[in-house]
């Protein structure tokens, strides 16, 4: 009982004060114990479960539940879940805000998704947009964004991101604007992710939902562009690339956010790897280039760990 | 012997829990600073980003250095193999403990993957070795699962603890000639035999290093035992016993799988046992959607839904029981949020079961005959399900 020994002398010595070693003894001790993840974990699993409980459900039934029923109890769900939030959320500020009780955030989560599927019972019934049913995917887009924004939740702005590059996806495929890439869809969908979070950034609204749209943006940039590298035998895409790993991995250290750097590691050494490897064909080459290589790149980050990453 | 002092395990683990301190606001930064003084490690650590991307290139390096010898000497018989995946072996243990020794590394990626690669490589050496093809995956199980333990005991990491676990519950299932119900009650009982004599020095040491690495391998066997028992879980196992699926096996699985997370919560409630309060929970989750298969019971298509009720009810139930007890604790526990450490993993974790799929046109027909799919983000907004 090391730490409570300590606890004790830092006490004595005027380190911590008598309360601050009160709630610290306890937490050690087990005194105090919290299960608040593991509560919200339970929650995140019960609003998730029903849903998809819901959509098949519906997809079984519909017939016989009718639509009328289906589409009020959605309805009626999804208001209760907005009415909820609208009647216990806080007002809205451009800061960060805590939630004002434990369930609220899987309350809103669960109105969303009930939105979600409300919509796409009402497409799949009634083809009200036609071959544009893909602007449900945008309405459903918009309104997640509101909510994300308006009651602070990262787990509905996560699922915004997700809808909109559903509907960018689709749309720029229908207009036939890239025909057969999905790739310059990609490049531009996360270019605007980036965008939009930087803007709100330095617009000082919502600051910490940054990283949510980086994470998203780099993620798809950099797939995109390395899949473009193993496909293509011009070196457009491996100069997209080549710049959005240095800008990952720079902007990584700069701002310590250390997954962006194993972003831009990963994707930038495949794309490198497949252009150096190209046209060799020899084993002992191949594995003597990976050899060395992953040595460089281990030395790199190992400096870059010393350096930056000593500690999560 | 283990490789790390016991004084640098307490003073690493010190350090994290005063940094969680920092982090709730339970302490300002200066006094942690003067309290972390009290811990001096002078071990190499890195953050688990860094470190998961060390240890994927180290792993690439020694596949392809291995590759190359293997080429280079035209090494392709099982001899050569043997050979070449038994230096290797050695090799990388001596660089990872040089490495430790030298850099003084601690979880850093890279000594870690090269004690895996090292047990790795054994493996396929004593597995080429054995020439006879089930034999040979035995060995190399067998082989994998001391390897394993050997190296936790040497360097204390605990995922080690856990392959060797792993690879020790794997064997049964190698032996044509035993039963399926032989198979896992073997399983079973390997797994529990670790419990057994993980759970005295978990319930000795509690929290305190190295009772916490402990806990932790504790709880696997735990659900490594639920796993192998629980013949619903996955579809192929109960097709796999056919006609004995109505036997007194499968009873005695049926029991065990309310038996156990019924005992596991019992401990983690009753030690504050956190690894192992998980464990319970995922277990028990797991038996309310076996139960039904296992009575022979129809599945409906709204059986989530009342899972999802059932967990939410006992989710807020218990988070207002909590709440309601004098100044937010009843029996040690509490429902308020202490420490701010996994809000991003939730976070991550909010679009996986709604993926994006965004070429999947509507459906032409204005009547179709029912749901057909998920297809995009937001809950599958925006056309069929």
């Amino acid at each position: 009982m090391s730490l409570l020994s300590d606890l004790d002398r830092w006490r004595d010595a005027g380190a911590i004060t008598m309360q601050q070693h009160e709630v610290l003894t306890a937490l050690v001790r087990k005194d105090r114990f919290s299960v608040f993840t593991e509560l919200t974990a339970l929650l995140y699993l019960g609003v998730v479960a029903f849903i998809a409980g819901a959509g098949w459900t519906i997809q079984t039934h519909f017939a016989r539940l009718g639509d009328a029923s289906i589409l009020l109890t959605l309805t009626v769900a999804f208001g209760a879940s907005l009415y909820y939030c609208f009647s216990h959320g806080s007002s809205y500020s451009h800061a960060q805000q805590e939630s004002p009780d434990f369930a609220f955030d899987y309350i809103l989560y669960f109105g969303c998704l009930m939105f979600g599927l409300e919509l796409g019972f009402v497409e799949f019934r009634f083809h009200l947009l036609q071959d544009r049913w893909d602007h449900y995917l945008l309405l459903t887009s918009v309104v997640y964004f509101v909510l994300a924004y308006r009651f602070d939740n990262r787990l509905v702005l996560s699922l915004a991101l997700s809808t909109l590059a559903g509907w960018f996806g689709f749309r720029l495929f229908r207009l036939q604007w890239f025909a057969g890439s999905l790739r310059v869809d990609a490049l531009i969908y996360s270019a605007l992710v980036a965008a939009t979070g930087a803007a709100f950034h330095r617009a000082g609204i919502k600051k910490h939902f940054l990283e949510a749209y980086l994470h998203v943006a780099v993620n798809v940039a950099l797939a995109a562009s390395v899949t473009g590298v193993f496909d293509s035998s011009t070196s457009g895409y491996f100069v997209v690339l080549l710049g959005l790993a240095g800008a990952a991995i720079a902007g990584g250290l700069q701002f310590r956010r250390f997954p962006f750097v194993v972003y831009g590691v990963l994707y930038g050494y495949a794309g490198i790897s497949d252009v150096l490897l190209r046209g060799v064909h020899e084993d002992t080459k191949i594995f003597g280039y990976f050899a060395v290589s992953a040595t460089v790149v281990i030395v790199c980050l190992v400096v870059a760990a010393r350096r930056f990453g000593r500690d999560a | 012997m283990r490789r790390y002092s016991e004084t640098d395990e307490r003073s690493v683990r010190a350090q994290a829990e005063i940094r969680a301190w920092r982090g709730a606001g339970l302490i300002d930064a200066s006094q942690a600073e003067t309290l972390l003084a009290g811990y001096p490690v002078e071990l190499r650590r890195t953050n688990v980003f860094l470190r998961v991307a060390l240890a994927f290139f180290t792993a690439l390096v020694v596949a392809a250095v291995v590759f190359f010898v293997l080429e280079v000497l035209n090494f392709h018989d099982a001899t050569g193999v043997t050979i070449v995946a038994g230096v290797a072996s050695v090799a990388c243990l001596v660089v990872a403990e040089a490495l430790i020794g030298t850099f003084r590394l601690y979880r850093f990626g890279v000594e870690e993957m090269l004690a895996a690669c090292s047990v790795i490589l054994l493996s396929i050496s004593v597995s080429e070795f054995w020439t006879s093809g089930t034999s040979s995956f035995v060995a190399a199980l067998v082989t994998s699962s001391a390897g394993g333990f050997a190296v936790y005991r040497r360097f204390g990491f605990v995922w080690a603890a856990f392959a060797s676990m792993c690879c020790a519950a794997v064997i049964p299932f190698q032996f044509a000639r035993l039963p399926i119900s032989g198979e896992r009650a073997l399983s079973a009982a390997i797994l529990g035999l670790i419990l057994l004599v993980v759970r005295p020095k978990r319930t000795r040491d509690g929290e305190e290093w190295p009772g916490d690495e402990y806990g932790v391998i504790q709880a696997a066997a735990f659900g490594g035992v639920y796993l192998v028992l629980n013949l619903h879980l996955f579809p192929d196992m109960i097709r796999a016993l056919g006609d004995r699926a109505g036997g007194w096996f499968y009873w005695c699985t049926w029991i065990m799988t309310w038996l156990l997370p019924a005992v596991g919560l019992f401990l983690a409630v009753r030690d504050k046992d956190r690894p192992l309060l998980i464990v319970s929970v995922a277990m028990a989750i797991g038996t309310l959607i076996s139960n039904k298969p296992y009575l022979g019971w129809t599945r409906h298509e709204w059986d989530p839904m009342l899972l999802g009720v059932l967990l939410v009810a006992v989710a807020v139930a218990l988070r207002r029981w909590l709440s309601n007890g004098p100044d937010g604790v009843r029996y040690g526990f509490t429902a308020a949020r202490i420490f701010r450490d996994k809000d991003s993993a939730l976070t991550l974790l909010s679009a996986a079961p709604f993926p994006v799929k965004p070429h999947i046109h509507a459906p032409a027909s204005p009547a179709p005959s029912g749901f057909d799919g998920g297809r995009s983000g937001g809950a599958g907004g925006g056309g069929s399900f």
